[in-house]
């Protein structure tokens, strides 16, 4: 559980706290072809923006991945946590009414709220408040959310045209870059990280079956040979126990993975947010170069037209307009023109900034949630192993006696 | 000797025998082992020290197969204890190595040879035969000895071999003219015993990989055993199909000397005299072992050698986590990398953890498991032996018979052949009775209806036929005695090792285990309190 406390980050302790909780899974409308599992979130708050201090709600995992798309196009310059994968192999499969299935999903979904909840920016959405106790969120989505995502900023509109999605930046590594490549090494070495752990969970696995392959054996080894007297009776037992642990270790290992791989996405989350930022900057850049290419052409209009042979003059001639009053017309547009940039400038420098201030903010806090559930991921695999061997060691020395 | 100290290896195998065994006390206080191997000086072999009532000799693989290849030759009823073999062709192509420099072959090869020869002393014929003796004691070189002994030919069939080779035989003159058998033979009426192939009751491997699948990590000695299915003890028996595994044996009826009408397929049990409860017992219990052995070759092992193979492998990965959690130290802040560096080692340790149990795994427990496997095939083959002669007797018998009805016939109608021919119905009849079921047999009649014409079969030969063959039937029912005589004591040695031996292996699976789960336990207890120090101390 994230806490809204941390050393790290010296931030002024809010008096105000939410803690939502996700449980409860349950299966809906089984049998018809709406069919699906529906969790509880349970919300205790005693934030203003709240109706209620507590609230209770059931949703379904495509109201969170609704949830998740309104809140990734409204707010451009988070970092919002990542749901756990749809997992399409499991929808084929039929799978996804397992147990274990639906268990990890109701904890990966946990962790997204709490995620959510613990973010400065995301918690005081209303669309997030409105998915944690409107009853009705559903109608809430048509008719309130969906005409607002189909809208679009100004600045949009204006990068729109400028966008040159392959132009690089200039050249200056920033904080950003670093911050980039550091996101990108860390992805790295956690996938790493991920892939031997897998490859331990597969091999735990085969060492299960093996375990109860060889205690089988032994077991036959027994009934078999009447004349050798054997105590294999103890050996069996144990054999199959070892076995049995190992299906738990497995079980345990298979949620720490999760862990991981949550981190795992958020840093991806993370990276594309800073691609964002990039995008954005570079549509600065742009506006800015245009402004620049702008007032050229002011300099060189209102210094007195181009010297020796130029089309327009000769085109002014033939169509008999005068010299000056269209030089004095274009620079008037060229004006007009440069003040619109340059006031589109101004005010995309502001939001610029504030986004990259927000980018600064998502790291810190992406650091702090890396930090912490990698601790308590190292924590909790200090402990299960710790249980795994005890309880082998029990085993045995019982079987001993 | 020309052992020179260049290269020495030094290897400690385990040491004394604390076996318990039932009966044979003299052997079992008896310590001997192989306390080193040494190369010789040309470096092109190894030789291993035996040690002995603290006197040691050397002695190389090939003299302990000469060893092995003498007892059975002079003992062919006897439980011989295995040696482990040469390496197979198929592993030496996986991992060419010469054995002479392999220190984990080295070492695998001094624990068998122990094993060994501390089952020999055991063995009540071997421990008190006198070129063993020599072999574990005298210093003299083993060609020396062996060059010195009197060998015949080494191609001689052990059915023409006395059972026992060290007493003086009186037989000898008649060895080498006793029939041969085959084990397969289907006899005449009157009476063979009956034995009962090993039907497909016995389950046939599961998903377990052959012993000869590939193998990431060292690579496990396999001996030709191991490769090859078990051919020839279960075709030693014949197959009637309608009989199921536990129904009792047939006992051959001896009583009856005519040609009684009985159907080779009847069972009947007679346990009129001791010898044939024996035999019983020997039949039975002749299916035990080779039921244990198939078990053993196609199920316990290997379901063991892919636990192998899985901790083996968890090594690896182990200790691969173990450096990606290391790697990410270096992305992280101090405080997180710490935890990350604490956890790294904790997944090494416990990597290092795995390689040692299936070290102690495969020594202690896989090897004396192939071991176990060997013996009981080199069981398998003395019992086969001793069934073996009693078909030769029973043949011998049979052919008595034949050649008494025939003298009979010859005499109740002497006036029908004037001359000393015989008709051709009784001509054919002796040639089915010489013919034996041998292919010696077949050819020597073939050469003789060559050569000799119809002249080859006469009165005279007919009876010195029938004195031969009971001299044959002499040696053969003396013989017969001595085996039964062996029986009891034999079958004790074997259940004895054996016993001992798993025995041995279930308490070396406990304390692999037990140890490996020990220390992993202590070592992750210790990663737990220092990753709370850790975040104590912030």
């Amino acid at each position: 559980m994230l806490s809204s406390t941390n050393s790290e980050n010296p931030a002024p302790i809010s008096t105000s706290f939410l803690e939502c909780s996700v449980t409860e899974p349950r299966k809906e409308l089984q049998g018809s072809r709406d069919a699906h599992v529906s969790y509880l979130i349970i919300t205790k708050t005693n934030s203003p923006l709240f109706t209620r201090p507590e609230c209770k709600v059931r949703r379904r995992f495509s109201d969170f991945v609704k949830l998740q798309e309104i809140l990734s196009r409204l707010n451009e310059d988070c970092v919002v946590p990542p749901l756990p994968a749809k997992h399409k192999l499991e929808y084929i499969k039929g799978n996804r009414f397992s147990d274990n299935f639906i268990y990890r999903r109701a904890s990966l979904l946990n962790r997204y709220i709490t995620r959510c909840a613990f973010h400065p920016v995301l918690h005081r959405s209303p669309h997030f408040i409105a998915f944690l106790e409107n009853p009705n969120w559903n109608n809430y989505v048509r008719y309130f959310i969906q005409p607002k995502l189909n809208t679009t900023s100004k600045l949009d509109e204006f990068s729109d045209s400028l966008l040159n999605a392959f132009s690089k930046l200039k050249e200056e590594p920033t904080e950003f870059d670093i911050q980039r490549d550091h996101v990108q090494q860390f992805m790295l070495g956690i996938s790493n990280l991920e892939t031997s752990i897998q490859r331990i969970v597969r091999l735990e696995k085969t060492l299960e079956t093996d375990y109860e392959d060889v205690s089988a054996q032994f077991d036959r080894l027994a009934s078999l040979d009447q004349t050798l007297e054997i105590p294999v009776e103890s050996i069996h037992q144990a054999l199959q126990k070892t076995g049995e642990e190992y299906s738990f270790l497995i079980e345990k290992l298979t949620l720490l993975l999760d862990t991981i791989k949550d981190v795992q996405s958020y840093a991806q989350s993370l990276k594309e947010l800073l691609k964002r930022r990039d995008q954005k900057q570079q549509d600065v850049e742009a506006l800015q170069e245009y402004s620049s290419k702008l007032s050229l052409e002011r300099d060189k209009i209102s210094s007195g037209g181009s010297n020796g042979f130029s089309f327009s003059k000769t085109f002014d001639d033939l169509r008999g307009v005068d010299h000056n009053d269209s030089r004095l017309k274009r620079l008037e547009q060229v004006q007009s023109e440069l003040q619109a940039v340059e006031q589109a400038i101004q005010e995309a420098s502001i939001v610029h900034e504030a986004f990259n201030q927000r980018v600064r903010e998502e790291s810190k806090l992406f650091d702090n949630v890396r930090q912490s559930e990698m601790l308590s991921a190292i924590n909790d695999y200090a402990n299960v192993h710790v249980e795994f061997f005890t309880n082998i060691r029990e085993l045995w020395l019982h079987a001993k006696q | 000797m020309d052992v020179l100290k260049e290269g020495v290896y030094k290897e400690r195998s385990s040491l004394e025998s604390h076996e318990t065994s039932e009966g044979l006390d003299r052997g079992a206080n008896t310590k001997i082992a192989i306390v080193s191997t040494v190369t010789s000086s040309d470096g092109s072999y190894v030789e291993y020290e035996v040690a002995h009532k603290k006197r040691s000799v050397w002695r190389r693989y090939s003299d302990f197969e000469s060893l092995v290849k003498l007892m059975h030759r002079r003992y062919p009823a006897a439980i011989v204890p295995p040696i482990p073999g040469k390496q197979s062709l198929l592993s030496y192509a996986k991992n060419p190595r010469k054995a002479k420099n392999d220190a984990d072959f080295l070492g695998f090869r001094s624990r068998m040879l122990e094993l060994f020869l501390r089952q020999c002393f055991l063995h009540p014929l071997i421990r008190v035969d006198s070129d063993f003796d020599k072999f574990i004691n005298s210093s003299v070189s083993w060609n020396v000895i062996i060059s010195s002994m009197n060998l015949p030919k080494d191609s001689t069939d052990p059915l023409r071999l006395p059972p026992i080779g060290t007493e003086p035989d009186p037989f000898a003159h008649l060895r080498s003219s006793m029939p041969l058998v085959m084990s397969n033979a289907i006899s005449p009426p009157s009476s063979i015993s009956q034995k009962q192939k090993v039907s497909s009751q016995t389950a046939r491997p599961t998903s377990n990989p052959s012993t000869t699948s590939s193998i990431d990590g060292p690579v496990y000695p396999e001996s030709e055993d191991e490769v090859k299915h078990p051919p020839t003890s279960s075709e030693a028996f014949t197959t009637h199909e309608s009989d199921d595994n536990n129904s009792s044996a047939s006992i051959q009826d001896r009583s009856s000397y005519l040609p009684s009408a009985i159907d080779g397929l009847s069972i009947t049990s007679n346990p009129q005299d001791t010898n044939r409860s024996e035999t019983k017992d020997l039949t039975s219990y002749t299916n035990e072992v080779i039921l244990c052995r198939k078990f053993l070759h196609h199920n316990l092992s290997p379901s063991i050698h892919s636990t192998l193979n899985g901790i083996s492998k968890m090594e690896s990965s182990l200790s691969k986590l173990g450096s990606a959690f290391h790697s990410l130290t270096a992305l992280n802040e101090i405080h997180l990398a710490n935890h990350l560096q604490v956890i790294a080692n904790a997944f090494e340790f416990s990597g290092m953890y795995a390689k040692e149990l299936e070290q102690e795994f495969n020594s202690a427990v896989y090897e004396k498991l192939i071991q176990s496997m060997q013996l009981a095939r080199s069981a398998v083959r003395a019992l086969k032996y001793k069934n073996l002669k009693i078909q030769q007797r029973d043949f011998l018998q049979d052919q008595l018979v034949h050649s008494s009805s025939f003298n009979s016939l010859e005499s109740s109608s002497p006036s029908a052949q004037p001359s000393n021919r015989l008709n051709s119905i009784q001509r054919a009849m002796i040639s089915q009775a010489k013919k034996g079921y041998t292919i010696f047999g077949r050819l020597q009649n073939a050469i003789y209806d060559f050569v000799d014409g119809e002249t080859s079969i006469s009165k005279e030969t007919l009876q010195e036929h029938t004195k031969t063959i009971e001299n044959q039937l002499n040696v053969a029912n003396q013989d017969c005695q001595t085996i039964d005589k062996l029986i009891d004591e034999e079958l004790e040695f074997y259940k004895a090792c054996q016993s001992t031996q798993l025995k041995e292996i279930v308490n070396a699976v406990h304390a692999s285990i037990s140890k490996w789960a020990q220390s992993n336990l202590q070592r992750w207890l210790r990663t737990r309190e220092e990753l709370e120090q850790l975040s104590r101390s912030i």
